[in-house]
C-alpha cells in the first residue's frame, strides 16, 4: 500500500546572524493510511515544526515530501493549499475557535473554504453537531463554552470536512485529565474509522493511543517506537 | 452571494463587539466623507450638472473679442450678420439685461428685466407654462411691447393668478401686456430674472444696423446642429468675424469672436476654487484613511491569531482579503451614510455662506449623482483604508501565531514600518494642506492691506433708475439727481451725499487724446467711464492726486471737464504735463465737426473697481451735469456719530417728496459692496483653513496612536534600559527621537508635495508666490511642533515605566 505521508532528508533550518539554526535534520519517515502516530521529545526538537509542515502550512524547508503519492516539495503555493484543504484537518491545544463566531459558525468555517455549496454545509454541519452531541450548543460562542467543550468542537471542525489526516498539536495540554480522556477516546474512534492522525504530546498517558511513537531531539528523529499496549 | 452576506454578517458582529474602535473610526470616516460630499455637491451643481435644457451640450454662449477688450458685448449688426452667415447653428439669439421699474400695482418695485430676441426660449428648448412665447412679430420696431414673466416674479407677486395673461404692467412708465410665465426650471443668471421682454423693438436705441462700432450690452445663445463640435462653430465664427473686420475695418478693427460651451461660460471663474478645494477635501480624507488604515493595523495584531486560524482551516488568502476588507468596507458605509447627514448641514452652511456671484449655488441639492458619489465614496475609503491592513492580516505566520506561548501581541518589523510609513504620509498630506490654507491665508491677508483706491468707511450707497419715458431729457435727469443729492446732503446724520453712475467700475469708451495721430481702426484705446457729481469723489473717499475735484462750476453752460487716474495719466502722458490736456471720449472723433474734448482738471488714485485682487481698467471721470444719464447710485457719508443703515428712511422719504415713482433700491453700505469682492477668497481660506485644521487634528491622533503603541511594544526594554541605569531624560529622547524621524520624514515629503501642488492655485493667490519661503518654513514649525506634542503623551508615560513591572511579566 502507498504511504499516506513519506519524507526523506527533510531539513528545516534558520538563518539569523550568518549562523544556521537547524530545526529539522534529515528527518525521513513514513506514515500509513490508517496509521495513529505520536511525536514525542523536549521543547525545542522539532515537533510542532514538523507537524506544521505536513500540514502543509510551512513551506519552507528542503527534502522530500510525498501525500498519498503527491510530491509537495514540488507544488506551488497554490496547489500545497488545495491539497491542505482537502485533505488535512487541525487540533490545537489552545482549541483556536473565533471568538466573534457561533459553535455552528466555526463549524461551517472549513467548509466554506472548500467552497461547499450552502444547504450541503448546514446538512454537514448539522450531522457532525449531531455525531458529536452538541446541537444544544449550536447558537452559543465560545466563550460560553468549556475549554473541553471547545476542543470537542475543535475536533468536530477538524472532522467536518471528512480529511484523510488528522494534524493534533496537543490536543489534551489544557484539559483537565477526565475532558483529555474523552478528546483522545474520540480520536482513538476517529482513527479506528479510518481517519489517520499524529499528535504531538508530551504526555504519555495520550502516546499510548497511538500505533507508533517517535521520538525527535535537537531536530533529529531519535527512536521509533511501536505501540504494543495501545489503548483499545 | 451567500458568502458576501456571511461575511458582512460576521464583519458587523467584528464591528460591533469594538464599539470604541467602531466609534471612532465611523465618526472619523464621517468627517471626511461628510465633507468630501459636501463640497462634491457643490461641484456638481456648480460644474458637473448639465444645464436644465434638452441637450445642453449643444448650447453655446457667444460674445465679441478685440485685443483691448478680450469680451465685449455684440454690436447689432455684427450680431445679424453672424446669424445669417453661420452654417453651425440650428438658432442663434440675443439678450441683453436691465433694470425696470414697475408702477402703478402699490409700492413701485424695482424689476430684473432680459430683453431677448425672438427664438430665445424656443433655443433653450423652454415653454412658457402660461400664454404664448414672443414672436418675431413681437421682436421688431413699432411691436406692442409685451412681456413674460418668471415664475418666482409670477408666483410672489400675483400668487400663480392664471388670469395675469392679457393684463398690463407698467414699466418705467410705458404700458406692457403681460403674454406668458415662464417656468423657474431655467440656469441661475436667467431663474433670477423677473421679466422677459423683446430685444429688438429697441432696435433704434441699440445702435441698428449703422453703429456697427456700438456694443449695446447685446450679448447670445446658439445651439449647435446635432454632430458640430465647439471647435467647429468657433472655427466658423472666427472665420466669419475676420471676413466682417476686412469689410468693415473702421468699427471692427480686429475684432473676433469668443464661443464657448454655455455651462463653461457660467462657471469658468468658481472653477479653479472649488477644483483647489475638491483637491483639498479629499486630502483630508487621505489623511482619515491613513488614520483608520493604522488602526486597524494596530487591531491586526490582536487578530492574528483569527487570521492564521481560518489559514490553518483551509482560507485562501483572497478569501482572507475580502473578510478584513468586508469590516472595512462596513466601517466606511457606516461613515459614508453619517457623512451624508452631516453633508446635509455643511452644504446647507456652504450655500449660505457663500457669497452672490457664485453661479449655481442655487442649484445646489443632494441628487442621485451625489448619493452615488458617496457610496462609490465610501466603497473606495473603505479599500484604500482596509487593503494594507487586509494583505498584511493575510501574511499571517500561521506557525507561529498558533504555537502554544508563540509571539501573538507584537509588531512584527514590516507591520511597523507601515504604520510609520502611514504616519509620515498623514504628516505630509497635513502640510500640503497647511502650506495651501497658509498661502490663501497670506493672500487674503494681502488682499485686505491692499489699497483699493477708495475709502468706503460709512458711506451707504442705493441704486436708482431714472425712466426714459418719464426723463426723457437731459434737463431732467440733470435736475432731478441735483435736487436728490441736495436733499440728501440735508438729512440729519449726513455729512456729505453725491451720485455716481456706475457705483464701481463705468462703460467703456474708445478715447483719442487730441494732437496724437490717430490709431489704426479696432485700437483705440479704452477708459471705463463713470459719471459723478461733485461730491461723489470725496465721499467715496477717491484719492486726489493732481488738480481739483470737479465743483458746481463743472456744468452744462462750462468747458466740458473730466479727471483721470493715476493709471490713465502714467499710460499716456509725461508725469506734470497733465493738467489742462485735452480728450475725446467715444470712438475715433467725428470727421467734419469740432469733437466735444474733455480738458483734463485732475488726477485721483486708481480704484480697483473689481476687487484689489482682479484685474481693473484705466478710469476716467465726467461732471453727471455734463453728461447725465438715467440711473446709478447715491452715496452718503454719514457723519462719525451715525450708523449708515439708519439713512435709509430719510433717503425713501427724500427720494419720494421728489417723485414717488421713483423707487431706491439696494440700499447697502460700500463697506459690504467692497467686502463682497472678498468673501469667496475669505470662504475658500475658511474651508482650506478647516481642511488643514482636520488634516492636522487626524495627523496628530496618528502620531498619538503610533508612539502609544511603540512605547507598550517596548515597555519591556524600556524596563531593561531603566534597569540598566538610563534616566528619564535618556526615555523621553528615546520616545521624541522616534517622533522626529516620522515628523522630519512626513515633513520633508509633505514640503516636496507642497511644492508640487501649490503651483496649481498660483491665480488664486494675490501678491504671494507658491513658492512662498516664509509660509512653507512656518506651516514645516507648526507641524513639527504639533507632532512633538503628540508625542509628549506617550513620551511622559515611557518615562513611568517601573522596571520591576515591565520585567516580571516577561
Amino acid at each position: 500500500m502507498e504511504p499516506l505521508i513519506q519524507l526523506r532528508n527533510m531539513e528545516k533550518v534558520y538563518e539569523a546572524g550568518g549562523s544556521k539554526f537547524y530545526v529539522l535534520r534529515r528527518v525521513s519517515l513514513e506514515i500509513q493510511p490508517g496509521e495513529f502516530v505520536t511525536f514525542m521529545g523536549p521543547s525545542g526538537a522539532g515537533k510542532s515544526t514538523l507537524l506544521s509542515i505536513i500540514g502543509m502550512l510551512d513551506g519552507s524547508w528542503t527534502g522530500e515530501y510525498y501525500f498519498n503519492g503527491e510530491p509537495v516539495h514540488r507544488l506551488n503555493v497554490k496547489k500545497r493549499n488545495e491539497l491542505h484543504k482537502a485533505n488535512i484537518g487541525f487540533v490545537f491545544q489552545s482549541y483556536h475557535l473565533i471568538d466573534n463566531l457561533t459553535v455552528f459558525e466555526n463549524l461551517e468555517i472549513p467548509l466554506s473554504y472548500k467552497n461547499v455549496p450552502h444547504k450541503e454545509r448546514v446538512s454537514l454541519v448539522c450531522d457532525i453537531l449531531d455525531r458529536f452531541n452538541i446541537v444544544g450548543k449550536k447558537d452559543l460562542f465560545p466563550n460560553q463554552l468549556s475549554g473541553g467543550q471547545q476542543q470537542l468542537v475543535g475536533v468536530a471542525r477538524a472532522v467536518i470536512q471528512s480529511p484523510k489526516l488528522i494534524l493534533a498539536d496537543e490536543p489534551t495540554g489544557n484539559l483537565h485529565s477526565a475532558q483529555g480522556e474523552e478528546i483522545m477516546e474520540l480520536f482513538r474512534k476517529l482513527n479506528e474509522a479510518g481517519t489517520s492522525i499524529i499528535q504531538v504530546t508530551h504526555s504519555e498517558r495520550n502516546a499510548a493511543y497511538s500505533h507508533r511513537v517517535i521520538q525527535l531531539k535537537d531536530g533529529w528523529v531519535v527512536s521509533e517506537t511501536s505501540n504494543a499496549a495501545r489503548v483499545g | 452571494m451567500a458568502d458576501l452576506l456571511r461575511d458582512m454578517r460576521y464583519a458587523l458582529r467584528v464591528l460591533l463587539r469594538s464599539p470604541g474602535f467602531t466609534a471612532v473610526a465611523v465618526l472619523t470616516l464621517a468627517l471626511g466623507i461628510g465633507a468630501n460630499t459636501a463640497i462634491f455637491s457643490v461641484v456638481n451643481a456648480v460644474l458637473l450638472r448639465p444645464l436644465p435644457y434638452p441637450e445642453s451640450n449643444r448650447l453655446v454662449y457667444l460674445g465679441e473679442w478685440s485685443e483691448q477688450v478680450p469680451e465685449m458685448s455684440i454690436s447689432m449688426a455684427n450680431f445679424n450678420d453672424w446669424r445669417a452667415q453661420n452654417t453651425v447653428f440650428e438658432s442663434m439669439v440675443g439678450y441683453q439685461s436691465d433694470n425696470v421699474v414697475l408702477t402703478g400695482r402699490g409700492e413701485p418695485e424695482r424689476l430684473r428685466l432680459r430683453r431677448i430676441t425672438a427664438g430665445f426660449f424656443p433655443t433653450l428648448r423652454v415653454r412658457p407654462i402660461l400664454g404664448r412665447e414672443l414672436t418675431p412679430e413681437d421682436d421688431k420696431v413699432g411691436a406692442a411691447p409685451v412681456v413674460l414673466l418668471g415664475e418666482g416674479f409670477w408666483e410672489r407677486r400675483f400668487g400663480r393668478d392664471p388670469r395675469i395673461v392679457g393684463q398690463q404692467l407698467v414699466l418705467d412708465q410705458q404700458s406692457f401686456t403681460v403674454i406668458g410665465v415662464l417656468p423657474s426650471r431655467l440656469h441661475g443668471s436667467l431663474r433670477q430674472m423677473d421679466l422677459f421682454t423683446s430685444l429688438w423693438r429697441l432696435e433704434d436705441e441699440l445702435g441698428g444696423e449703422s453703429n456697427r462700432g456700438s456694443h449695446p450690452g447685446i450679448y447670445a445663445y446658439a445651439r449647435m446642429k446635432p454632430g458640430v463640435t465647439v471647435d467647429h462653430a468657433r472655427a466658423e465664427m472666427k472665420s466669419i468675424a475676420r471676413h466682417l473686420d476686412e469689410l468693415y475695418p473702421q468699427s471692427n478693427g480686429d475684432d473676433s469672436v469668443v464661443l464657448q460651451p454655455l455651462l463653461d461660460a457660467i462657471v469658468e471663474d468658481v472653477r479653479p476654487s472649488l477644483l483647489v478645494l475638491m483637491g483639498a477635501v479629499g486630502f483630508v480624507l487621505l489623511v482619515a484613511c491613513a488614520n483608520i488604515a493604522n488602526l486597524l493595523l494596530a487591531r491586526g495584531v490582536e487578530r492574528h491569531r483569527e487570521l492564521a486560524v481560518r489559514i490553518a482551516l483551509g482560507a485562501g488568502r483572497w478569501q482572507l482579503v475580502r473578510q478584513v476588507l468586508t469590516e472595512s468596507v462596513l466601517l466606511s458605509l457606516a461613515g459614508g451614510m453619517l457623512g451624508l447627514l452631516l453633508a446635509v448641514w455643511i452644504t446647507a452652511a456652504l450655500v449660505r455662506g457663500t457669497p452672490m456671484g457664485v453661479p449655481r449655488m442655487d442649484e445646489v441639492s443632494a441628487d442621485r449623482s451625489v448619493l452615488f458619489f458617496t457610496f462609490c465614496l465610501s466603497i473606495v475609503t473603505g479599500v484604500v483604508f482596509g487593503i494594507f491592513p487586509a494583505l498584511e492580516a493575510s501574511r499571517a505566520d500561521v506557525q507561529e501565531t498558533l504555537r502554544e506561548g508563540g509571539r501573538t501581541g507584537t509588531a512584527g518589523g514590516g507591520r511597523r514600518r507601515l504604520r510609520d510609513f502611514l504616519v509620515a504620509a498623514e504628516v505630509a498630506v497635513s502640510l500640503v494642506l497647511l502650506v495651501g490654507a497658509g498661502l490663501m491665508a497670506k493672500s487674503l491677508f494681502r488682499v485686505l492691506q491692499a489699497d483699493g483706491g477708495i475709502n468706503p468707511a460709512n458711506v451707504l450707497t442705493a441704486r436708482l433708475s431714472l425712466p426714459d419715458a418719464k426723463y426723457n431729457d437731459d434737463a431732467k435727469r440733470r435736475n432731478f439727481v441735483s435736487q436728490l443729492v441736495l436733499k440728501a446732503q440735508s438729512l440729519p446724520g449726513v455729512e456729505a451725499a453725491g451720485y455716481k453712475n456706475p457705483l464701481l467700475g463705468g462703460a467703456q469708451n474708445a478715447y483719442v487724446i487730441e494732437g496724437r495721430p490717430l490709431p489704426p481702426p479696432g485700437r483705440l484705446p479704452s477708459a471705463d467711464i463713470s459719471r459723478v457729481s461733485p461730491e461723489a469723489m470725496p465721499v467715496m473717499g477717491m484719492r486726489l492726486l493732481s488738480g481739483r475735484y470737479f465743483d458746481d462750476h463743472d456744468n452744462e453752460n462750462t468747458q466740458h471737464v473730466c479727471i483721470i487716474d493715476e493709471t490713465f495719466a502714467k499710460q499716456n502722458f509725461a508725469a506734470g504735463d497733465v493738467l489742462g490736456k485735452r480728450i475725446y471720449s467715444g470712438g475715433p472723433p467725428p470727421a467734419g465737426q469740432e469733437p466735444d474734448w474733455l480738458t483734463i482738471v485732475g488726477i485721483v488714485a486708481h480704484v480697483k473697481n473689481y476687487g484689489v485682487d482682479q484685474p481693473s481698467r484705466v478710469e476716467m471721470y465726467v461732471p453727471e451735469a455734463q453728461r447725465p444719464a438715467g440711473g446709478g447710485s447715491i452715496v452718503v457719508r454719514s457723519a462719525a456719530a451715525t450708523d449708515p443703515a439708519a439713512l435709509t428712511t430719510g433717503l425713501r422719504e427724500a427720494i419720494r417728496s421728489l417723485d414717488p415713482d421713483i423707487p431706491l433700491y439696494e440700499f447697502r453700505p460700500l463697506e459690504d459692496i467692497v467686502n463682497e469682492n472678498t468673501a469667496s477668497r475669505r470662504l475658500s481660506v475658511l474651508l482650506i483653513g478647516s481642511f488643514a485644521v482636520l488634516a492636522l487634528l487626524l495627523a496628530a491622533v496618528g502620531v498619538y496612536g503610533v508612539m502609544a503603541y511603540m512605547v507598550t511594544q517596548r515597555g519591556h526594554e524600556i524596563g531593561i534600559r531603566m534597569a540598566l541605569g538610563a534616566s528619564q531624560r535618556e526615555i523621553l529622547e528615546m520616545v521624541f527621537r522616534q517622533g522626529l524621524r516620522l515628523a522630519l520624514t512626513g515633513i520633508a515629503a509633505g514640503l516636496a508635495g507642497a511644492m508640487a501642488l501649490t503651483r496649481l492655485m498660483s491665480n488664486l493667490l494675490f501678491h504671494v508666490g507658491a513658492l512662498d519661503v516664509p509660509t512653507f518654513a512656518t506651516g514645516a514649525l507648526a507641524l513639527a511642533a504639533i507632532v512633538l506634542l503628540a508625542c509628549w503623551l506617550p513620551a511622559r508615560r515611557a518615562t513611568r515605566v517601573d522596571p520591576i513591572v515591565a520585567l516580571r511579566y516577561e
